[in-house]
């Protein structure tokens, strides 16, 4: 019976035949803090994607609490990918993005949980602007602001830090301790002295 | 049941998602509307063809499928921008369920445009094509133009030139749907409808766009 949270084994994934994931095999338990090194290009970030279901692999399979994730929508409904990069529709409100993605994932009431944690990041300062008039460091905390206000049992993070200011890296830093508390931290930063929760890194993938 | 409202609780979700967008940017009625208004102006002021009914279901359908692969590229790569597609993937719903809203979303925008066009056909050709049945014709024509549209930009998506590949693709697999419509067009126009198994034809042809791509919604979404 296998009891770790997530089981990776011989995970492979190429881009235009270069190979950037070989043969990975690694297991996660409940509410480890992971960190995943590697230089720039070593897979990092595709390793986070393939685990959210954004990138198929090559070979290879995915459990998450025993379930292949390829089978069902079951990893997705306890899994919360946050991306590097800025994602959003450029022709609704920051707060309709993230409405509209708070009810797409099935938050019973999503107004009412934007409400209660609108002040994280200062998100209520430019919820009624448009996406593409909003600088990087607020479409970061957007993104943010979307992926880690609703519970999950995993998250996966690509780079948090960039881009945002002191004290929005504070906050962050706060809500990641919370969350660690309750679920599992896949993590990947190439800055490790940004935020103190990284101190609670317990295991390190290589690529 | 329960899951059943779930299902069209999403699907309402994206749709109302799709209009408010389309709503704020009107970006895809206009690209839709004005290609096809510039094909009739061009029409009508070149053309000295007579005045028959196979003249105007002729221009009516060039003019439509035209503007309509406008349209749809518009909305599809509209989820593609600033990777907003991401919203749909992360979240844990079936991909079959994106797949039926974003046909709903552009049958929508096409169904209100045709609209539109009808109405300027009949202002610039001088051709009255307001007829229920041709109401009906150009409904069950514009569910396969939406549903093939969709899955042939969606197959493209992630290939360099797709704003070609994607018509190249979408016109030939149109074209029963093409000519089921201007032979229909015709008929209805001179009130005389022999060819009634085309509309048997046009459901069935839509019905199978539909299966395939359900079928292969879980791979088009993902990379």
């Amino acid at each position: 019976m296998n009891k770790s949270f997530i089981t990776v084994n011989n995970l492979s994934k190429s881009f235009n035949d270069k190979p950037i994931i070989n043969n990975l095999s690694f297991t996660v338990d409940k509410n480890d803090f992971v960190k995943i090194s590697g230089s720039n290009g070593s897979g990092k970030s595709t390793l986070l994607k393939i685990i959210a279901r954004i990138y198929i692999a090559d070979s290879g399979e995915i459990q998450i609490k025993g379930n292949s994730i390829n089978k069902s929508v079951f990893s997705k409904s306890i899994t919360s990918y946050i991306s590097s990069d800025f994602v959003y529709y450029k022709d609704l409100t920051v707060k309709k993005n993230i409405i509209f993605y708070f009810s797409l994932i099935g938050e019973k009431d999503s107004d009412k949980l934007y409400e209660e944690n609108k002040n994280f990041l200062r998100l209520n300062e430019f919820e009624n602007l448009y996406p593409e008039i909003l600088s990087n460091g607020q479409k970061k905390k957007m993104n943010l602001f979307r992926t880690l206000v609703p519970s999950y049992e995993l998250y996966l993070i690509d780079e948090p830090e960039n881009g945002l200011d002191d004290e929005s890296k504070k906050e962050l830093d706060n809500k990641l301790k919370l969350l660690s508390e309750e679920s599992t931290i896949i993590y990947t930063s190439h800055n490790q002295n940004s935020l103190s929760v990284y101190e609670k890194t317990n295991k390190e993938i290589m690529l | 049941m329960k899951n059943l409202s779930k299902m069209f609780l999403i699907i309402k979700l994206i749709v109302l998602k799709d209009l408010i967008e389309e709503l704020k940017s009107k970006e895809i009625f206009v690209s839709i509307i004005s290609y096809s208004v510039l094909v009739l102006v061009v029409v009508a002021t070149t053309s000295s063809v007579n005045n028959s009914p196979e003249f105007f279901a002729t221009i009516f359908w060039i003019s439509l499928s035209f503007s309509i692969i406008l349209g749809i590229n518009k909305s599809m790569s509209k989820e593609f921008e600033n990777k907003g597609i991401e919203f749909l993937i992360t979240s844990p719903i079936d991909k079959e369920l994106i797949m039926i809203a974003k046909f709903i979303s552009n049958l929508i925008f096409i169904i209100f445009s045709s609209f539109f066009i009808l109405l300027f056909n009949n202002v610039i050709l001088n051709y009255d094509l307001f007829e229920l049945s041709f109401f009906l014709l150009v409904m069950i024509i514009n569910i396969g133009f939406s549903i093939v549209g969709t899955i042939t930009y969606l197959l493209f998506s992630k290939v360099r030139g797709k704003e070609i590949l994607s018509p190249m693709l979408f016109i030939p697999l149109i074209t029963p749907l093409l000519m089921g419509g201007s032979v229909l067009t015709n008929q209805i126009l001179e009130n005389n409808i022999k060819n009634i198994s085309w509309f048997g034809l046009i459901i069935g042809y839509d019905l199978l766009f539909l299966l395939i791509g359900l079928i292969i919604s879980n791979i088009i979404f993902e990379e």
